[in-house]
């Protein structure tokens, strides 16, 4: 028994296999342009807003180097384990020294001179 | 009275002078202070060409890898410009050396007349440093160069004096061309500071003799480091808002401080200010003595009279 449609349908069949056929690489490459367009989206907004990391290590170390930042030391400390943007930190004032200087004679003269240089 | 070893050598264009009243550990201390500088110099240094700095220089606005002290260098930086809302600034360094700042000074100030107009480099981008931990990178943009003469030698003073003074106990006193920082119990009286214009060409009859007890104390002048250019006489101390020397209100301020980062900070900043200044470390509680270009002294913060004055 000959199973072979006839022409007319055969060519039809063959069209809609070829419709179906793109359809799904059309469907492919939406996913795959779609991934990419998220990608740059949340790529633009990470550039645009620094220092918001969703990372729980991230917030950990904001909270940790927050309290570092209230603390007057010598090595200052900007602030951020994750991405450091300047301003996102409180700013620590200048502290003044336990004692200030005290009056000297001139003389001896001293050992060590403060100046510029 | 109190015993007290020293040692001094040249360092970062500069002098470096220890004092410690552990006499017998002199030797240990300046290695360890001949360790920080190297340290320093190979992180911060402008004008070496393999330092970490001179490759972020060059870097094209690509994110650098970076030392764990170099970070901390462009932390301090940024710290100031934070606290000083920008009156220190890292970011100068295009402007600085298009006044002519752009070598050894000891080649600068042989040079005359060269035209070195001012490059505006804009204020306030300091902002866009940014710094991965973590992945220990330094990110600037392509058109920012970073100068951290403001506070890198500070910063090498305060981390000296303290590990200085972690080996070998006692009082230690380090002073980086000028800048002091003290760590430690003080002799007995304190140490014993001449607070002048110049370090290098400092006389008993120039300026005054305080007595420190810890912290900081730095002095920054515009007095020195000056070259001439077909524009007029520059200095080093750059107002990044105009990338220009800073105006010549003050020849030079003196500043205590917690630490020598911190006087040093305060003391570049107030020259920047100018006219300001007085009034904004008074606000700090910061004691310090300024000194106007006609030669008259302001002390505000509690900083002492002279004695016999």
């Amino acid at each position: 028994m000959d199973r072979t449609p006839p022409g007319g349908s055969r060519s039809r069949i063959e069209a809609r296999d070829a419709a179906l056929s793109l359809l799904g690489r059309l469907r492919r490459w939406i996913v795959v342009v779609s991934l990419g367009l998220v990608a740059a989206l949340a790529g633009l907004v990470a550039h645009a807003k620094p220092g918001k990391s969703s990372t729980t290590s991230g917030a950990s170390g904001g909270s940790r180097d927050a309290a570092r930042s209230s603390q007057p030391s010598a090595g200052g400390g900007s602030g951020g384990d994750a991405l450091a943007p300047a301003p996102a930190a409180p700013a620590p004032a200048i502290s003044p020294p336990a004692e200030a200087p005290l009056p000297a004679p001139a003389t001896p003269a001293p050992p060590v001179v403060s100046g510029g240089s | 009275v109190t015993v007290i070893a020293t040692s001094s050598f040249p360092a970062l264009g500069t002098s470096a002078v220890l004092l410690v009243t552990n006499v017998p550990r002199l030797g240990l201390a300046r290695r360890i202070l001949e360790e920080e500088l190297a340290a320093i110099d190979e992180a911060c240094s402008r004008f070496r060409p393999d330092s970490e700095l001179s490759l972020l220089n060059r870097g094209h606005g690509c994110p650098t890898r970076a030392s764990e002290l170099f970070i901390e260098a462009i932390e301090v930086a940024l710290n100031a410009a934070r606290v000083t809302r920008g009156l220190v600034d890292p970011t100068v360094g295009r402007a600085i050396a298009a006044i002519g700042y752009d070598r050894d000074f000891e080649a600068i100030a042989k040079e005359e007349g060269m035209r070195r107009p001012v490059v505006a480099t804009g204020a306030g981008r300091w902002r866009e440093i940014r710094l991965n931990r973590r992945a220990r990178t330094v990110h600037v943009p392509g058109d920012v160069k970073l100068d951290l003469g403001a506070t890198a030698k500070a910063l090498a003073a305060d981390r000296a004096a303290r590990r200085v003074q972690q080996a070998i106990g006692g009082g230690v006193l380090v002073s980086l061309g000028g800048d002091l920082s003290i760590c430690g119990p003080a002799p007995r009286g304190g140490w014993l500071v001449q607070v002048t214009e110049d370090h290098a060409a400092a006389s008993p009859t120039d300026g005054q003799a305080v007595r420190v007890m810890g912290g900081g104390l730095a002095t920054s002048s515009t007095a020195v480091r000056r070259w001439a250019t077909a524009e007029g006489a520059r200095h080093h101390i750059v107002n990044p808002a105009s990338g220009d020397s800073a105006d010549e209100v003050w020849r030079a301020v003196s500043v205590a401080a917690a630490s020598c980062v911190h006087a040093n900070v305060a003391t570049t900043a107030a020259i920047v200010h100018g006219e300001a200044a007085p009034g904004w470390l008074a606000a700090l509680g910061l004691p310090s003595r300024l000194v106007a270009r006609d030669g008259r002294v302001s002390r505000v913060g509690g900083w002492p009279e002279e004695v016999g004055a």
